[in-house]
């Protein structure tokens, strides 16, 4: 299984071409993508969100459409609608398609957007397929969408609601980049040196068939059972957490979890995938009690207080 | 080529013998310790046998139900948790369980039983079984009984025996001839009792060697040592008592009469 490490060491080398650092954002960023699942990345302006999402799509060969949302966007902007078409002198509806019609759709600062545009992509991220009047289209395979949210500058956004977060596989936080890194950034970008343009890796065909594989990645029956300990446990902690994560992550736990081994390049899931992915996997699905707030917790503070416990 | 089974399944064997082993010394050393207490207080000490087969079976049954596979994991960094995975996916096929398959194969070869084999622990117990048996020998010989519990219940049980058996005591007022009897008619009961206890007698062995090289043959005596010299018979003074023929004649016929 060597020989998908290094697929994805190459990856990592061709988005680093753009992006430096970030190393935990691109990895479970891509994870996310192994999994046929949607990413939501937060964090403050100007640490390479949406430039990682778009760098990534550069190394996919696939379609690839970026949403700006704002808060006058509205959902068929985003699914698209019927016009009006003229052949011949007849006139007829005519569907156009949204930018929702691709396989990688970056929902830049999605909680800039109100509710009805949000819950648009509802549909198109759980069932992966759109309804417009009174037809269905299905989206092309794959799709997913890659989130942004920007965790300040509150003042005109609409949250996302639990319901809509918890399609979202992923909650990948960007941090700040480390003094080293940052020198590198400051360096490359202010002297307009060339940083490469990234080369196309990955096509559909390879990326569905790297999404086979990732179910094939065995994993113990002891440790699904840490699965459901941690996830349960979110449910069971009543002195700091008000509402524990669903079932939807137990599922989405494990399965990043063998996404993460086989890009590491390892025949099996281990504790160290599990506790890893747990963060991302859990923090948009776990609400705080007040308690916890007022002592200054953080949803992360709490997932590492769960596998604390479970220990 | 073993194949994967059975390596997982002698990794099981050997590491359930090795703690089969250790669950023996320790339940040697819980009889042994409960002999010698047991002897201290002159018990039998076979119950001793009790706690022990109770703990062996006790520590079997908590050892079968561990996770070996887990045991060699923790020990060796390079199988952690892959045992455990290819043994959930003994008879499944993908590349990755083939590929794992194959690295527990190579992984296992540098698995060392000894590993397993706590010599610290098993150096201390064999000491404290050498130990124990040491001291039961040395104070073996001094019968030592710190409390006689035998004795004890015995005590115990004559007592209760002897309250619920209690003397009559006679007490007459109404005859002013009568002396009244305030005690026991048979004296005090203390007194009485001792004689009806049971005597503890304990014969002592002594050390006793017989060497047939030092036996001798017994002393001959000759005959003539032990006959007189000179044999005569000579008349009994009684013969020549001038007794009178009418008083031998009543000696006679009394004789003839108790004869009859």
């Amino acid at each position: 299984m060597k020989r998908y490490k290094e697929i994805f060491d190459l990856v990592y080398k061709e988005i680093g071409k753009t992006i430096i650092g970030q190393t935990e954002m691109i990895e479970h960023t891509m994870i996310g993508l192994l999994c046929n699942a949607n990413v939501l990345l937060e964090g403050y302006p100007g640490l390479a969100k949406t430039l990682t999402v778009s760098t990534i799509s550069n190394i996919l060969d696939m379609k690839f459409s970026r949403i700006q949302m704002t808060a006058d966007l509205m959902p068929s902007d985003i699914t698209g609608t019927y016009i009006i078409e003229e052949t011949g002198g007849a006139r007829h509806f005519k569907f156009q398609q949204g930018p929702v019609f691709s396989n990688i759709v970056l929902a830049d600062e999605i909680n800039r957007a109100t509710p009805k545009t949000q819950s648009a992509l509802l549909e198109a991220m759980q069932e992966k397929q759109v309804t417009v009047g009174n037809n269905t289209f299905k989206l092309d395979k794959p799709f997913f969408v890659l989130a942004t949210q920007n965790p300040i500058e509150q003042e005109g956004t609409y949250p996302l609601p639990e319901a809509q977060a918890d399609r979202f596989l992923l909650k990948v936080k960007a941090e700040y980049p480390s003094p080293t890194d940052e020198l590198k950034i400051a360096h490359i970008y202010s002297s307009g040196l060339s940083t490469g343009k990234p080369k196309v890796l990955l096509n559909k065909d390879k990326l569905i068939r790297l999404q086979e594989l990732v179910k094939q990645v065995p994993i113990a029956n002891d440790l699904k059972a840490k699965v459901i300990k941690i996830v349960t446990k979110t449910r069971k902690m009543p002195d700091i957490i008000e509402y524990g994560a669903s079932p939807r992550a137990s599922i989405g736990l494990i399965i990043a979890a063998k996404a993460r081994a086989l890009m590491k390049g390892k025949n099996n899931v281990s504790s160290e995938d599990i506790e890893n992915l747990a963060y991302p996997v859990m923090r948009h699905r776990l609400i705080l009690n007040f308690e916890a707030e007022r002592k200054g917790m953080s949803t992360d503070d709490a997932i590492a207080e769960v596998i604390k416990r479970i220990k | 080529m073993k194949n994967f089974r059975q390596i997982l399944e002698e990794v099981n064997y050997t590491i359930s013998v090795m703690m089969l082993f250790d669950t023996i010394l320790t339940a040697l050393i819980i009889f042994l310790a409960c002999y010698m207490v047991l002897s201290l207080f002159n018990l039998n000490g076979y119950y001793g046998l009790v706690p022990a087969i109770g703990m062996f079976i006790w520590e079997i049954i908590k050892r079968l139900r561990k996770n070996k596979l887990k045991m060699v994991e923790n020990s060796y960094e390079t199988l952690q948790e892959k045992l455990i995975t290819a043994k959930d996916y003994l008879y499944a096929k993908n590349p990755f369980i083939d590929d794992l398959q194959e690295e527990i194969k190579e992984s296992i070869k540098n698995v060392h039983t000894d590993s397993f084999f706590n010599e610290k622990k098993t150096y201390t117990k064999t000491g404290i079984i050498v130990g124990l048996c040491i001291l039961m020998l040395l104070i073996a010989p001094y019968h030592i009984i710190l409390f006689d519990f035998n004795k004890a219940v015995t005590d115990i049980q004559k007592r209760s025996d002897n309250t619920t058996d209690a003397p009559v005591r006679v007490q007459n007022n109404n005859d002013p001839r009568l002396v009244s009897v305030e005690d026991d008619w048979y004296g005090e009961f203390s007194i009485g009792s001792l004689g009806d206890d049971e005597m503890q007698i304990q014969l002592i062995e002594t050390n006793y060697k017989l060497t047939s090289e030092i036996v001798e043959d017994p002393e001959k005596k000759k005959f003539q040592d032990i006959y007189p010299g000179e044999v005569s018979a000579s008349r009994a003074s009684a013969y020549n008592a001038n007794v009178a023929r009418d008083d031998q004649e009543i000696v006679k016929n009394y004789f003839k009469e108790i004869s009859k």
